[in-house]
């Protein structure tokens, strides 16, 4: 039924129209949303995809009137259409504070992304859903406490874990009872903003799974917010594609896959590596969004767009019709020649990875490496469970794992900045002890490592100058090595970069940034803690192959610590599968993601979001499910 | 978004060039609160006062007019009246000044500079060193402050501010090293720290070069407490007279005024003064401490800025309130 091949003329539910969203700020007004249109039908799963700060969430959010100031509506209109309400509508944008509140929750209903900070800490789940039901129905207390217990064992939690407060449930877990607190009042549209980005794949498939059985068995509609698009060809009827403020092109899950004819939508299409399918190089979209300060004319899209032409600078971003229920506000390039540029369309090139030699000298080892945490009570806790494996030169291996695995752990351990509770490391075949006060430095001359999060490790009172200065002063070369540096790590020209500090540079910038430092050592191991997970789709593949580039300038052994398979079976020889603090499977990166031989293996490859099975899996769980 | 500040670039460089986005000086000093510059003017007449003010004092703040036994209103030749005894109260104060400020600012920076060794100290090296300190920080928070001023201070000395400052800042510190452990052990466990010791930073150089200024904020703010601290007690103190007498501050003053029963004869020109410089110079540090929150914390500026831009009808935004539906932007062009 969510294909809405059978009903002839799908009934709209919540129409926005020409809706603009701007920022007010002293600085010039960030105008977030321009002139959007977008209708979602009754039952329908429509997809929102787009970089971060392209208007995605400030779409949905405005459209229900939920932003807060310097936030300010600056056009359009928006209508919602339930059965509950008046045959015309409701006009959102002049309703009044006490017809919203009836709005909202009852009628249109949010599942945030972070349920951790949306859950109050200090609540127990049985009492925040009581004042959520108490606050929108009238109910007497028993049918309360009735429908709360209905409502947990609708999204698969057992009622004992009512009397569970936050932080004593999984992430999993969490976000089941914000969707359970969401579709409480039946509400008949639900706006879901990033609901699976901050779990695990497996958790992340669960959930989608119940969401749609879900979806099947109460019928509302969805508004799925999520910048990763491969996710969405999965699950969505229809694709919306949005990007500085404005929606670039839309269509059904299949034209968006299959013929999307909007080269943005092609660059996000090709941002994510495949799991199937020959292994092949991916483009990414280098550079970063525009400046969403002031008017923006012609296509925003321009700067970073292998098409772009003259005529681009003057189009007025209309959205055209390409074929049956699907736009695009590109008019000069079409899905056939999309198809036949090289770069868009991957041509079988073998990745560099393939290609190598396999004769690197052995660098670092770990041997039996273990690491126990103490907690209360004189319980411990086992991180990392006897692990060994080694790093060679030239080579990257990667270390794929779910979150609590002990993946980062390991990486911590090899870079000395935890101490290990057992086992060894090897440095060229002898035994050390990167931890030791003594050795440190000497260690850090030969093994550095890379940070998760480019926001957080560098310091944000220093420039970009002092970073690296320091770093090369401290392992004796000299400070005017700078430029060199910048250089490596494609920060060109460097006099831009220099003077820097970190909050004038973007995600990626700021990565390059560190992963520069850890170049000023000249190591011969580099290990980088999921180096790309907290940057935008569409530069992950860029950081990855400025990576891929080092390791065959630098001869570098890179350990490769990620989440995501797909990304390890692009870029690695060789992977290392982790779980419980254990590696369940090691293997060649492609011998190991064609043919997994473990349980869980293969469960994280099956987890993996795959456009090209068209959600194939999830549909067909759907039937099975209650 | 909001700290961006430069002008709007129509078709920006897909680099997103670095100096765009630097805010210029002008634009630097226009955002610190309103709050901050008046507390930093206040306080900045005071600190030229006492440099300059016992030399422009008109009289020997000290010196008596014979035979004179109640305190005279003012006149022009005593613009703020006499003592009892004819000495001029303007010059009192003029030179009274530098003796409180000097305390208070020699009390700020001692107590300040304990508070972060040790705060310092306790949040980066954890374990038993942070145990220790943490304990020591706590004896002295619960010691009864007053009396025990009170007793040390009858015991020293009464020569120039510094012994005053000292026993001030050992019973001072413990506030600003509570704080300031906090913050450095909030700051120790960030990426950039690890990030130093990865490039092998040793741990000194960790400490001053990474975590200590961003931790300027709450230290200067920290300072500022002190020192409004220091002054109140310091009043309080010589009020009760255990201070030196013989020198001239707020405190002694009001000390004078008591024991000549100013209260009693009316004579307001000879406690009020004393009293309002007093409270004038505690307000200006206690602006000065909330521009500087202001300045340290984002979230209060925008809460702040939030309630004016944003217009619900007549009355201010609040945060159940819908977003507001602006059809015409002031700004907007196209």
């Amino acid at each position: 039924m969510a294909e809405n091949a059978g009903s002839p003329a799908p009934e709209p539910i919540l129409k926005i129209k020409d809706l603009s969203i701007a920022y007010r700020s002293g600085a010039g007004d960030v105008r977030a949303v321009r002139h959007v249109d977008l209708t979602l039908h009754r039952g329908e799963v429509v997809g929102l995809a787009g970089e971060s700060g392209c208007g995605k969430s400030t779409l949905a959010y405005g459209s229900v009137r939920l932003l807060r100031p310097p936030a300010v509506i600056t056009g359009g209109s928006v209508s919602y259409h339930g059965r509950r309400v008046e045959t015309d509508g409701v006009d959102v944008l002049a309703a009044s504070p006490e017809q919203l509140r009836r709005l909202r929750w009852r009628e249109i209903a949010i599942v945030f992304q972070s349920a951790m900070n949306s859950l109050n800490p200090v609540l127990r789940v049985r009492d925040q859903m009581l004042d959520a039901l108490g606050a929108h129905l009238a109910l007497t207390r028993e049918q309360r406490h009735d429908r709360v217990v209905e409502l947990i064992e609708m999204v698969g939690i057992p009622r004992t874990r009512l009397a569970s407060y936050p932080h004593e449930l999984s992430g999993g877990m969490r976000q089941r009872v914000m969707i359970a607190m969401a579709l409480a009042a039946e509400p008949e549209v639900v706006i879901m903003d990033e609901p699976t980005t901050a779990l695990d794949v497996v958790v992340q498939r669960e959930i989608l799974a119940e969401i749609f059985a879900l979806k099947d068995r109460l019928g509302f509609s969805v508004l799925f917010i999520t910048h990763d698009l491969s996710l969405l060809l999965e699950i969505a009827d229809r694709v919306v594609i949005m990007y500085a403020g404005r929606a670039v092109e839309s269509g059904t899950r299949e034209q968006i896959h299959v013929r999307s004819s909007h080269p943005y939508t092609r660059g996000l299409l090709t941002s994510f590596p495949r799991l199937r399918g020959p292994r092949v190089k991916l483009t990414g979209i280098p550079g970063s969004p525009p400046d969403l300060r002031g008017a923006l004319t012609g296509c925003p899209f321009v700067p970073r767009c292998r098409f772009s032409t003259d005529a681009c600078a003057t189009i007025d971003m209309a959205l055209t019709p390409v074929e049956p229920a699907h736009v695009s506000a590109c008019p000069f390039v079409s899905a056939e020649r999309l198809d036949a540029s090289p770069a868009s369309a991957p041509a079988p090139a073998p990745v560099a990875a393939l290609a190598r030699e396999s004769s690197g000298a052995v660098v670092l080892e770990a041997a039996d490496l273990r690491k126990s945490y103490r907690l209360a009570r004189g319980v411990a806790v086992e991180a990392v469970a006897g692990v060994s494996f080694e790093l060679r030169r030239g080579k990257i291996t990667a270390l794929v794992g779910e979150s609590g695995s002990g993946k980062t752990t390991v990486a911590r351990l090899l870079a000395g900045q935890e101490q290990r509770s057992g086992g060894e490391i090897r440095l060229d075949g002898k035994v050390i002890d990167p931890a030791s006060r003594r050795g440190f430095r000497s260690y850090k001359e030969t093994v550095q490592m890379v940070f998760q999060d480019p926001f957080a490790s560098l310091n944000p009172l220093h420039t970009v100058r002092y970073h690296l200065t320091r770093a090369l002063k401290l392992h004796g070369r000299d400070g005017a090595e700078l430029d060199g540096l910048l250089d490596q790590v494609r920060l060109s020209p460097p006099e831009q970069y220099r003077d820097a500090y970190p909050h004038e540079l973007s995600g990626g910038q700021r990565q390059r940034v560190a992963i520069a430092r850890a170049l000023a050592a000249a190591p011969r191991v580099l290990l980088a803690d999921e180096p790309v997970s907290m940057l935008d789709v569409s530069i992950r593949l860029e950081m990855l192959d400025l990576i891929e580039e080092l390791r065959a300038r630098l001869d570098l052994a890179v350990l490769y610590i990620t989440h995501d398979i797909a990304s390890a079976r692009y870029f690695a020889d060789e992977i290392l599968v982790m779980h419980g603090g254990e590696i369940v499977e090691r293997g060649p990166a492609e011998a190991l993601t064609q043919a997994p031989s473990h349980d869980y293996t293969r469960l994280l490859i099956a987890s993996a979001p795959d456009p090209d099975a068209f959600g194939r899996q999830l549909r067909a769980g759907r039937r099975t499910a209650p | 978004m909001s700290a961006l500040a430069a002008p709007a670039d129509p078709l920006p460089d897909a680099q997103l060039p670095a100096t765009v986005i630097t805010a210029g000086r002008r634009e630097a000093l226009r955002r610190i609160p309103v709050k901050a510059k008046v507390g930093a003017a206040i306080l900045i007449v005071f600190i030229v006062v006492a440099i300059i003010g016992p030399w422009i004092a008109p009289y020997d703040p000290a010196a008596t007019t014979i035979g004179q036994a109640l305190p005279h209103g003012p006149t022009g030749s005593h613009l703020l009246g006499t003592t009892a005894t004819g000495q001029d109260v303007l010059s009192q104060l003029l030179s009274g000044t530098r003796s409180t400020v000097v305390l208070g600012l020699l009390t700020g920076v001692i107590a300040t500079a304990l508070s972060v060794v040790i705060g310092t100290s306790a949040g980066f090296l954890g374990g038993l060193p942070d145990d220790g300190l943490s304990l020591l920080a706590n004896v002295f928070l619960v010691l009864p402050a007053l009396p025990l001023l009170v007793v040390i201070l009858g015991y020293l000395p009464h020569t120039g501010e510094l012994p005053t400052a000292i026993v001030l800042s050992v019973l001072g510190w413990p506030w600003g090293a509570r704080v300031i452990r906090a913050q450095t052990l909030s700051l120790r466990g960030r990426d950039f720290v690890a990030a130093a010791r990865e490039s092998g930073e040793s741990s000194v150089r960790i400490i001053f070069f990474e975590i200590l200024p961003n931790e300027i904020g709450l230290i200067a703010a920290s300072f500022v407490g002190t020192v409004l601290y220091a002054i109140l007690t310091s009043v309080a103190l010589a009020f009760l007279g255990v201070s030196n007498l013989s020198s001239w501050s707020y405190g002694t003053m009001l000390y004078w005024a008591q024991g000549g029963n100013a209260v009693q004869l009316n004579a307001w020109w000879w406690y009020a003064p004393p009293g309002i410089l007093v409270a004038l110079l505690g307000m200006s540090l206690v602006l000065l401490n909330f521009g500087l929150d202001e300045l340290g914390n984002p979230r209060l500026r925008s809460a702040a800025r939030a309630g004016r831009t944003g217009r619900a009808g007549s009355r201010s935004w609040r945060p159940a309130d819908p977003t507001p539906v602006l059809r015409e932007l002031p700004t907007e062009r196209s």
